[in-house]
């Protein structure tokens, strides 16, 4: 017995020396085991790891912009400017009242309400959009957009008109496609040099 | 006393409980701290606009949202001004763009000598870093020869169908990037993944 007592710990040893283990485990458990990554899960490959260096919003943007911008005006000298516009829009067009269409059938009606619930959180546009809504009833619906990704993106690649005709000319579609009797009416875009974007849905059934 | 020994567990009792406990914090604690970290930094978000703020992409889907991008632009002007016509402005555009690229790329570094032309495809951030999955087969004083067997940017173009629009956006530079590096270094290939092939067998070498 005295041997058995001998080798057993006490329950204030025990906790002395299991406390500070699981103490350190919490503390430094991400550093200690982060460092062998291949314990616990396969190793992840290499397109599907993040960037060495994060991009911005701004960087992501301009990347994804740049062929196509680029591309658009090498288009524009050989093939004409009218006719370059006139191809992006449709390509505009065409995706938009795809996904407006996609969208409907996962609402559960196509009232102005569900369109336009999605610019309900005008948060969570952010960091790419900004915007408020100046009117909300059931037969319109108005944003104004102070700030645009998109639009600092295009004009700052000094090509507005591609940056229009390949973002802002497909919002019309996309409502179209959700419902045809949602037209927006809108007059100003930051894309096209104004100080903000006046965005407004109107009912038309 | 049976009051007090009910409230107190017994030893074998508390290594049931705490052992589990230790048990998945080891195996997890990594996974479940390092979820902390993408949290944007308080300092960050107030002292830049919020297009400046950092955002979290991974390689194969910041490929595939550019890819989908441009494909669409691509295939929209084939259907309407014709196949071939839209190819030979891809290769005309290419070849500008990787030019340019190349020039920029001896200015940068002021040579244009080979041991630099190959940190393009070996070392930090370079194309079997970020862009290709690749050994490299030979790297002497005139040669450098790389199989790649995987493409982020293949993937994405032979999934849409488009590998012919792919190989003229982006294989196609390969050939002329060293028109303004130095013309002296040439390019042998007959296989690219964008083809459709097994892998893409990049030989540079360099004439003297």
């Amino acid at each position: 017995m005295k041997n058995l007592n001998h080798t057993q710990t006490g329950r204030r040893e025990f906790l002395i020396k299991t406390v500070p283990a699981c103490a350190l485990t919490c503390a430094f458990g991400k550093d200690i085991f982060g460092m062998i990554p291949g314990i616990m899960q396969q190793e992840t490959h290499m397109f599907d790891q993040e960037f060495t260096r994060k991009l911005t919003y701004r960087q992501y943007l301009q990347s994804i912009h740049r062929f196509f911008i680029e591309f658009a005006q090498a288009a524009q000298q050989k093939f004409g400017k009218e006719e370059t516009i006139a191809l992006i829009k449709k390509m505009a067009t065409e995706s938009n009242l795809e996904r407006g269409e996609k969208q409907a059938q996962n609402s559960k009606d196509r009232s102005l309400k569900s369109y336009t619930r999605m610019f309900a959180d005008t948060k969570s546009w952010e960091p790419m959009i900004k915007m408020e809504v100046v009117e909300d009833t059931e037969t319109a619906f108005e944003l104004k957009v102070t700030e645009c990704i998109q639009a600092a993106v295009f004009r700052d690649a000094n090509a507005a008109d591609i940056g229009y005709a390949r973002v802002c000319w497909g919002d019309y579609a996309w409502a179209e496609g959700f419902n045809p009797n949602i037209k927006l009416v809108r007059d100003k875009t930051l894309m096209q040099g104004h100080d903000y974007c006046n965005h407004r849905y109107v009912w038309q059934g | 006393m049976d009051g007090s020994n009910f409230i107190k567990p017994s030893r074998r009792d508390f290594f049931t409980k705490i052992m589990p406990a230790c048990t998945a914090a080891f195996l997890t604690g990594g996974n479940f701290f390092s979820k902390t970290y993408p949290v944007p930094l308080q300092e960050d978000l107030q002292s830049k606009h919020m297009f400046d703020t950092k955002i979290d992409i991974t390689r194969r889907q910041f490929y595939a949202f550019t890819g989908r991008s441009d494909i669409a632009l691509i295939n929209t002007f084939a259907e309407a001004l014709g196949k071939e016509r839209v190819i030979e402005l891809l290769k005309e555009h290419t070849y500008n763009r990787a030019k340019r690229n190349g020039e920029r790329f001896r200015k940068r570094y002021g040579t244009n000598d080979f041991e630099t032309f190959k940190t393009r495809f070996i070392g930090p951030n370079s194309y079997t870093e970020t862009l290709i999955i690749a050994e490299i087969i030979e790297n002497s004083k005139n040669v450098l020869e790389i199989k790649a067997t995987e493409c982020v940017i293949a993937e994405e173009y032979l999934k849409a169908n488009a590998g012919d629009f792919g190989y003229a956006y982006c294989c196609w530079g390969d050939h002329c990037w060293q028109d303004g590096y130095n013309k002296k270094i040439k390019l042998f290939r007959n296989k690219t993944l964008m083809q459709g092939c097994d892998c893409c067998n990049f030989k540079y070498v360099l004439e003297e």
